[in-house]
């Protein structure tokens, strides 16, 4: 089954397009919420939210890549999620070691004034990504937008861990330089 | 919200394409592996096979090849690249236990019952702890390539993996570690990521919704579907305390139940190096070239020392190199 036939089906309002959608994407967002939320529940219940939010916005919207809508959505509502639930616990999922990867983006004792602009850091982010070289954006990509640990991308990606710890660190390095020299850090 | 949170929201929004280059980047090593893994059939497709593989290597800038360990039975099992898997012992030495034969590695774990390891891509082997003899513990040869982790100190988790160029198939099942009998299946995945089908029925006279329904009974009809989740395999450390190595070369410990944390030791460049724990024993793995290009690769051994309220304090060096 194509994406687009499948988009078909939802722009029809065909409720095979959720059955097919289920099908062919449900694992793979299982495992886009578990890596953020680490809760069997609460990441079912984020892919079935996914489910509820492609349905409510297919149509007007007609996605190009059907899975990285999908993905996209998945990803959204859980750190919503996780943000509900870390005002009570603390889990120790993957997102919270990213978090700690990064604790050097927060705000010094020098610049206590100094708070991320979205709109500034989505244009930011979007051109320090493309900039990458193909290697250390697959694996940037795959620890702070996908939350796969540091083995998980080794061997997903084929690399040695130590290439991909050592990758992130220095990919790390040079964002923090190139926030500080775009005045937004 | 803070800086690190708006960034990873910010991330959300980048071009399809970085994603798709990550996925793309996943199919492409799943399909290397099966290359490499039925390459084990031919000498000549051997070595053409390690010779694609190492210029692939070269490509992609990988500095030489990591140690893999696992922990079983207070053993230490890990596996040099093209030697073979080792079993260690506190205090002991490293012995020889599997020879890796027309192979870079051999797919490996270890429990309390034993070592496991996968000499091609459609079986398993086992050898007991307190024997050097393997013996046939999992067969199946519909298989396309597996993986295999530890699930619990008894049972393995199997990663099968029956796809062909029509159809995605992968099913994860929880195996009894002794009698390698399926006790359940945790995770199955079987999908058409062609539209073969639908397009052969269309051929066939079928309109497009007839072909869909009828696609549909085949996908659902070649196998009971279950959706049960996918369970991660236990994380270093054991049930108390993680170990991990953070980005500022230091090694610490996290406690599950209680969060205190604190760092057990801090060397420079620790955080480019491989770490193995199991709550008593440390192995830090490293590789280094001579300057003829020769690859040398060292696993220190140390202790976890604990204060007497049962709080890591420091890591005791046990032994400088494990590897003979």
């Amino acid at each position: 089954m194509t994406d687009e036939k499948i988009i078909e089906l939802y722009f029809d309002r065909d409720e095979q397009a959720l059955t097919l959608t289920k099908l062919k994407y449900e694992s793979y967002l299982y495992t886009i919420a578990y890596n953020i939320l680490v809760d069997k529940p609460d990441s079912e219940e984020c892919v079935n939210d996914t489910y509820m939010g492609a349905w409510n916005s297919i149509p007007p919207h007609r996605p190009n890549v059907l899975k990285t809508y999908l993905s996209k959505l998945t990803r959204n509502i859980s750190l919503k999620k996780l943000r509900y639930n870390t005002a009570q616990k603390r889990n120790n999922s993957q997102i919270e070691l990213a978090i700690d990867e990064l604790k050097d983006l927060e705000c010094t004792t020098e610049n206590v004034e100094s708070v991320f602009d979205e709109k500034e850091l989505i244009e930011f982010i979007g051109k320090f990504i493309s900039e990458l070289e193909t290697s250390k954006r697959r694996i940037f990509i795959a620890r702070y937008w996908y939350f796969y640990s540091v083995r998980d991308i080794a061997r997903k990606l084929g690399y040695t861990e130590s290439k991909v710890k050592t990758t992130l660190k220095r990919t790390r390095d040079k964002l923090f330089e190139e926030l500080k020299k775009e005045g937004l850090l | 919200m803070t800086n690190a949170e708006k960034l990873l929201n910010a991330l959300n929004e980048i071009d399809d394409r970085y994603l798709l280059e990550v996925d793309k980047r996943i199919s492409a090593v799943k399909t290397r592996r099966r290359a490499t893994w039925s390459s084990i059939a031919a000498v000549f497709v051997i070595f053409i096979g390690s010779f694609a593989f190492m210029i692939s290597n070269m490509s992609w800038g990988n500095a030489g090849y990591s140690i893999y360990g696992e922990f079983g039975g207070g053993y230490f099992y890990y596996e040099i690249p093209y030697k073979g898997i080792y079993r260690y012992t506190v205090g002991g030495e490293s012995e020889l236990i599997v020879k890796v034969k027309r192979a870079q590695y051999y797919e490996f774990t270890a429990n309390d019952i034993g070592l496991y390891y996968a000499p091609d891509n459609y079986s398993i082997y086992t050898i007991p702890h307190d024997s050097d003899e393997a013996s046939l513990f999992f067969e199946d040869k519909e298989l396309n390539f597996f993986n295999m982790y530890k699930y619990d100190s008894e049972d393995l988790l199997l990663s099968l993996n029956y796809s062909n160029d029509k159809i995605y198939h992968e099913k994860e099942v929880i195996v009894d570690g002794k009698t390698g009998e399926e006790k359940r299946v945790a995770f199955e995945e079987k999908s058409y990521y062609k539209s073969d089908v639908i397009e052969k029925l269309e051929e066939q006279g079928y309109s497009y919704k007839q072909a869909l329904e009828k696609a549909y009974t085949i996908i659902s009809s070649t196998g009971e579907r279950t959706f049960e989740y996918y369970e991660k395999p236990p994380e270093q450390g054991n049930d108390e305390y993680r170990l991990r190595i953070d980005y500022n070369d230091n090694l610490t410990y996290f406690n599950k139940e209680t969060g205190q944390k604190g760092v057990l030791l801090h060397e420079e460049y620790l955080s480019s190096k491989d770490m193995f724990g199991d709550g008593k024993n440390v192995y830090i793995s490293s590789h280094d070239f001579t300057d003829r290009g020769k690859e040398i690769h060292t696993i220190e051994c140390y202790e976890i020392i604990f204060d007497e309220s049962g709080t890591p304090t420091y890591l005791k060096l046990i032994d400088e190199n494990i590897i003979e």
